[in-house]
Formats: C-alpha cells, sequence, structure tokens
C-alpha cells in the first residue's frame, strides 16, 4: 500500500496518558470552525416540509465533532475501572480511503503539507467517504446551521460555513496553516519551507498552557 | 434532562439500567434524570453535575440540566455554624 509523500508533512502526537477528557480541544474545534451549537427547534426553517427535523446534541448520530474524544475503559467493575481518553481529529491518513471514494473529488490529498482536503463548494453529499472513513472522522450537515441569537455576528472569518447537503471534517486548521504562509511572506520567509511549530491547530492550542512568539 | 452517573452495582440494587428514567428525591424536592452506568462512582452513590441547567434561556439552553441544589440537604457544621451539603442522601426511584 502506497502512502502520499510530501516534502513536510504536518501531524500532531496526542498523549492519551496526559488526556483527562475534559473536551477543551472538542470546543475550540468547534469554535474555531464556526460550527453551529445544535437545537430541535428550529424558527426559521421555510424547507421544513422536505428537511428532517433537527435535533440537539442528545443525539450523537448527529453531532458534528470534527474532533472528538472518545472513552476508552478496561470493561471491569468498581474499583478496578480504569479509563483512558482518546481524542480523535481527521487522522490525516498517508493512503486516504475517503479520497478515492469520492466521485467529485471533492476530498484530496495533493496539497504540500499532506492535509487532507475537503472542498465543500465541490461535495455533493453522497457521504461515500463517510462510508469509507475507519474512524468515522467525517460528518454530514443535515441541517443548515442555525445559530442563538447574535452569535452569527462574531463567528470566526477565516473559516467558511458549511450549508446542508455537505460533508466536513477536520481539515487541521487548514486557515491557521493559510495565515502562517501570509506570515512567512510578509517578513520574507519561504512560504513552502515554514518552521516546525510555525502554527498549530485549534485543539492543540487549547490545551497548550503557554504560547510561543510566533504562535496562532 | 439531566444526565446522572451511577455504577453497575448501584444500577442493579435500584433495578435500572443505562438509560432508565430516575426521580432523584431529598432535601424536600425532586429532580427527574437519566442513568448513565459509570465505574468510576463509588457504589450507593450517584454523581450529579451540579450547576449545569437552566431553566431560562432560549432554544439552545431552557430546559437542558436541572437544579441540583434543590435535591440537596444542607445542615449546620457544628463548630462554625457554617452551611454544610456534604451530608446530603437522595432517595433513587425508577420512573
Amino acid at each position: 500500500m502506497q502512502t502520499k509523500e510530501f516534502r513536510i508533512k504536518w501531524g500532531m502526537v496526542i498523549d492519551i496518558d496526559k488526556c483527562t477528557g475534559c473536551g477543551a480541544c472538542m470546543v475550540g474545534c468547534q469554535v474555531e470552525n464556526n460550527i453551529a451549537p445544535m437545537t430541535k427547534k428550529d424558527p426559521y426553517n421555510y424547507l421544513q416540509a422536505i428537511t428532517k427535523d433537527r435535533d440537539d446534541a442528545s443525539n450523537k448520530l448527529r453531532t458534528m465533532t470534527w474532533m472528538n474524544v472518545y472513552e476508552l475503559t478496561n470493561g471491569e467493575k468498581f474499583p478496578n475501572h480504569e479509563v483512558a481518553y482518546l481524542p480523535r481529529p481527521c487522522m490525516q491518513c498517508g493512503n486516504p480511503a475517503c479520497v478515492p471514494v469520492c466521485p467529485v473529488i471533492a476530498t484530496d490529498k495533493n496539497e504540500e503539507g499532506g492535509i487532507v482536503s475537503q472542498i465543500y463548494p465541490r461535495c455533493i453529499g453522497c457521504r461515500y467517504c463517510m462510508a469509507a472513513c475507519p474512524y468515522h472522522a467525517r460528518y454530514f450537515n443535515w441541517w443548515d446551521p442555525l445559530w442563538p441569537e447574535g452569535m452569527d455576528k462574531v463567528l470566526s472569518p477565516e473559516a467558511s460555513v458549511r450549508p446542508r447537503g455537505v460533508v466536513e471534517k477536520c481539515n487541521f486548521c487548514h486557515t491557521r496553516f493559510m495565515t502562517a504562509k501570509e506570515e512567512a511572506r510578509i517578513n520574507g520567509e519561504d512560504p513552502e519551507n515554514l518552521a516546525e511549530d510555525a502554527y498549530i491547530p485549534a485543539c492543540a492550542r487549547s490545551v497548550r498552557p503557554v504560547p510561543s512568539p510566533s504562535a496562532i | 434532562m439531566m444526565v446522572v452517573m451511577m455504577n453497575s452495582a448501584t444500577a442493579r440494587k435500584l433495578g435500572v439500567g443505562q438509560g432508565s428514567k430516575v426521580k432523584l428525591a431529598g432535601g424536600g424536592g425532586e429532580a427527574k434524570a437519566l442513568v448513565h452506568i459509570y465505574e468510576g462512582v463509588v457504589p450507593g452513590a450517584v454523581s450529579a453535575p451540579l450547576g449545569m441547567g437552566h431553566t431560562v434561556g432560549d432554544e439552545f439552553s431552557k430546559g437542558k440540566g436541572d437544579n441540583v441544589y434543590k435535591i440537596l440537604t444542607v445542615t449546620s457544621e457544628a463548630a462554625t455554624g457554617a452551611s454544610v451539603w456534604n451530608g446530603s442522601t437522595v432517595n433513587v426511584t425508577k420512573m
């Protein structure tokens, strides 16, 4: 099996022993990427006749957690119960299962850096990639995003908002990658040759205690 | 609805399982909750999220969680007379 190779490959190490399952990475990811909170009620849905009823965050099959923390146990009863927490972003596979199945090439691993892309305007919502992903890291927008009053005015301008019918997934904070490349160009450095910690994704950033001088 | 945690031994004694609806009664109040089995809770105890609850708010926050304070029993600490809640017990019944 061949993995796609690149000069630079972005990735992260997650120390399972340190993870306490707090979920800060999940929240940081959702804030960074303009993921709407969920609600059952939709006072503005003019298409109610042709869309599924909305659901709230109790339905874990519908929560959009690009970064998702799983709870792993040893299955023992009290007091021998041990638990570990496993954060699971998109694994940016070396040979992604989701890429060859996309009928419209909305997802590909073709950019220097090795991030598996997801192009929202190209996606037709067939969800073949969701079936293929062994990590269940891909999420489908069953509904248009619905924001609490005023929250749509404070979204991050960097990340686009997705309509219903489109698959989305962790993109290793590609927007931060773009910003880091812009910084490099402004400073007269080579954007294709960034330093190792030129940027870190929002999930890692929400657990890192002290920012490095150039961190975004 | 609020989710409370208990371990499997406690759940078996109460005749409930994962996802069961229970009523917690104590301190002159009661609350409804769903059961989540988690072995990290000591036997005979129910773990409830204190402070997570909204009775007002918009469609995103209203009705989530519950006010756990209403089922806690408040007593006075002997030496200082300060209020303490650590003697709280609740009766858990399956709904």
